[in-house]
């Protein structure tokens, strides 16, 4: 079924409401794309955040239309016809095709503008009659079958509608009829559901003198942070990211930013965070105005609930310090903060990844690792010269920096393979990898690049990899 | 409103009870070594720092069979502090039985090192932190972290590569222990068929250098959670193939793979 239609198509014959079927034996190449409702409506909601320039009060019509109260705004945009072609041509600039109509009442309009596709219509104060007269009764927002028995009356228009008794009607059609048509004759008004912008939370000040000094700054700090979580909890979330900009008396601009590792909305925490910022501030010649802007907020989750009383001995917590980890991330002088987790790779050296504090997820495959891993592992492998019994024989002894370690016990070989789908030089790439105790007792994990006989396989080189 | 209350409480009892510290318990963080937790009485002492030599890169590795087990058992998250890369490696931590989830590794630059462990050791929130590096803290440093620690009940090790050219562990020191591990040769185990014998339960030589209160000791000690082999017997002998294990197979096998590291 044909959802909607671009002029194009219109124009060849299909209307919205046409089997698919239908409509590609009419049109052999018809291009057409799954409705996604939930986009659909994301994007309809963000067309009506970008409608305030117009008036502040929009509103949406789903699924495809706004609405907006221009009252005393006309004059702004240089009368209404001004206005209204304006808000056509920004429409048309962002590449929707819309139909546009301004009268009395939000229904008139809704029906005017429905009615006539890629047009601009202007109803004077008190004409909405003699501009629906014509239209017909599917214009408002009516049942399917509704419309059909007025159609099956012989009553096609909203002005053959409304020159009708109105009691009969309301017996035979319900209430809903008669007010759906006063409602578009402006007998009777309803109330737009005006969208609400979810905007930022950001809170300013303007400074009576201009402030140079940490304390001062500390307090100004301390006197958003307050209203900043109040207004969080109010909204059931919490921040994850908040900026503070101050404007100084050059006009030049200090910003500092925090994060944090989970929403939160605790103002000692906050507080806490800015506040170990303050010294990344250079105030210059003074600070004349302040911003603090919740930039990224996210729902505050109900956590899992804490005894009253914790016990202190009851030391084994699965959860991250994230007060801390929230510091330590923002502190300056830390380069990275990061957990470990194991990943499936052919080569050690690729098989950890560093995961931001808190993902990391026990996986299930972990258990699976049969062989023995060094605690200690080097990136870039070590090289050693290695004295070997037989090409496949253990090490016996091999010399580092000079050093000569004579190997006691040996366990292996481990043989690893390359990942051959992804590179062509892993192709046939292998590693045996050996466990092997020193005379001194220490331990150590070395490898030979290939198997020893074939060249194919690797160089035959050795590498020490990881210490035990 | 309540929680401060509840605080305020608690901090009440704790004065009553004549703590000097703010923290109520001293608890000791066993290190699954009989003889060296029974000469420590039971254990590392929190709420201070332990100051572990490494007297050459090569034996980082008997240092961490020491401390691993320690961090793993003690439950608490672990901050893993140091200027370079750590390099540890996730499936060798996780055959130590270290819960991942409670590792987290930082790296700042090497100025603010102590800073930071500071900041860690400071915090309210119970901690362990490992302090990696080639640098030499001042004693006024290492004081300071210690009030740090006594404040917060939270424990510090630094795991520091000594010179091996100077006397090891005979500049001043303000930690609760010192030590330095190194690795021993292990009573290999001889299998027929086998070149080369595979080695026995891994052999670590302590010597505590200096524990406040108490006299240095030194020990030879075998790691008590060696599992003997790395496969299962008869895959040794059927020409050293690995076995093909069945699913229920796989927990006992796990936890033998652990206790290798």
């Amino acid at each position: 079924m044909l959802t909607g239609v671009s002029p194009a198509a219109l124009a060849a014959g299909l209307t919205s409401g046409l089997p698919l079927a239908q409509a590609r034996s009419l049109v052999p190449d018809l291009l057409c794309a799954e409705q996604d409702n939930e986009a659909d409506n994301e994007a309809l909601s963000e067309l009506c955040s970008w409608l305030l320039w117009l008036s502040p009060l929009p509103a949406l019509d789903a699924p495809d239309g706004l609405f907006s109260d221009t009252t005393g705004c006309d004059h702004l945009f240089g009368g209404e016809e001004a206005m209204l072609s304006l808000v056509r041509q920004r429409l048309t600039e962002r590449g929707h095709v819309c139909s546009v109509a301004l009268s009395d009442s939000a229904a008139a309009s809704r029906a005017l503008a429905r009615s006539r596709i890629n047009r601009v219509c202007l109803v004077p104060p008190g004409q909405q009659k003699r501009a629906l007269e014509r239209l017909p009764c599917s214009a408002l927002p009516l049942a399917e079958e509704t419309v059909a028995r007025l159609r099956r009356l012989g009553l096609e228009t909203i002005g053959a509608l409304a020159d009708l008794p109105r009691a009969p009607l309301a017996k035979r059609f319900g209430a809903k009829l008669l007010t759906c048509l006063d409602e578009a004759l402006g007998r009777q008004a309803r109330p737009l559901n005006v969208f609400q912008i979810h905007d930022r939370i950001s809170l300013s000040r303007s400074l009576v003198e201009p402030i140079g000094t940490a304390e001062a700054i500390a307090t100004v700090i301390e006197t958003l942070v307050p209203e900043a979580c109040a207004l969080l909890s109010r909204r059931g979330e919490g921040a994850r990211q908040i900026d503070f900009v101050c404007v100084r008396v050059d006009s030049t601009v200090q910003a500092i930013r925090v994060g944090t590792s989970d929403p939160t909305s605790d103002n000692s925490r906050i507080l806490r965070l800015l506040r170990d910022q303050i010294s990344q501030i250079d105030p210059g010649f003074g600070i004349e105005g302040v911003t603090l802007t919740v930039s990224v907020s996210e729902p505050l989750e109900a956590g899992p609930d804490r005894p009253v009383l914790p016990d202190t001995d009851d030391l084994q917590t699965e959860t991250l310090p994230a007060n801390l980890i929230d510091r330590l991330m923002n502190r300056p002088g830390v380069r990275a903060v990061y957990q470990l987790a194991p990943r499936v790779a052919a080569w050690p050296e690729e098989a950890q990844s560093r995961l931001s504090p808190g993902d990391v997820a026990e996986r299930a495959d972990a258990r699976q690792m049969l062989w023995v891993r060094p605690n200690i592992l080097f990136d870039l492998p070590v090289r050693v010269r290695v004295t070997a019994l037989l090409p496949d024989g253990a090490p016996r002894q091999f010399v580092l920096r000079r050093q000569t370690h004579r190997i006691a016990a040996a366990d292996g070989p481990e043989r690893v393979q390359g990942e051959w789908w992804r590179t062509p030089c892993d192709y046939a790439a292998l590693r045996d990898y050996w466990q092997v105790e020193t005379t001194t007792g220490l331990r150590l994990w070395l490898f030979r690049q290939g198997d020893g006989i074939h060249d194919w396989s690797g160089s035959g080189d050795w590498f020490l990899q990881g210490l035990f | 409103m309540t929680s401060n209350a509840l605080a305020r409480l608690r901090e009440q009892v704790r004065c009553l009870e004549r703590r000097s510290l703010p923290h109520s318990t001293i608890r000791m963080l066993p290190t699954g070594l009989q003889p060296v937790d029974n000469h420590l009485g039971g254990g590392l002492r929190t709420a201070s720092l332990h100051d572990v030599l490494v007297p050459d890169a090569l034996e980082v590795g008997a240092s961490l069979a020491l401390l691993l087990p320690l961090l793993a058992h003690s439950g608490q998250p672990v901050f893993w502090l140091g200027a370079v890369p750590s390099q540890l490696h996730a499936w060798g931590l996780r055959q130590t039985g270290i819960s991942l989830r409670r590792l987290v590794c930082i790296e700042s630059d090497e100025a603010s090192i102590l800073a930071v462990a500071e900041d860690i050791l400071r915090s309210p929130e119970h901690a362990l932190v490992v302090i990696g590096g080639p640098r030499v803290p001042s004693l006024t440093e290492v004081r300071r972290l210690n009030l740090a620690a006594e404040a917060s009940g939270n424990t510090g090790f630094f795991l520091r590569s000594a010179a091996p050219s100077r006397t090891p562990g005979k500049d001043p020191c303000a930690c609760a222990t010192r030590w330095q591990v190194t690795s021993a040769p292990s009573a290999p185990l001889f299998l027929p068929g086998l070149a080369m014998p595979l080695p026995g339960p891994r052999r670590l030589s302590v010597s505590l250098l200096r524990l406040r209160g108490g006299r240095p000791a030194h020990w030879f000690l075998d790691c008590p959670d060696h599992a003997p082999f790395s496969r299962p017997v008869d895959a040794l002998l059927a020409h050293r193939a690995p076995s093909a294990l069945t699913a229920g197979a796989l927990p006992g096998r796990a936890s033998a793979c652990r206790a290798r590291a």
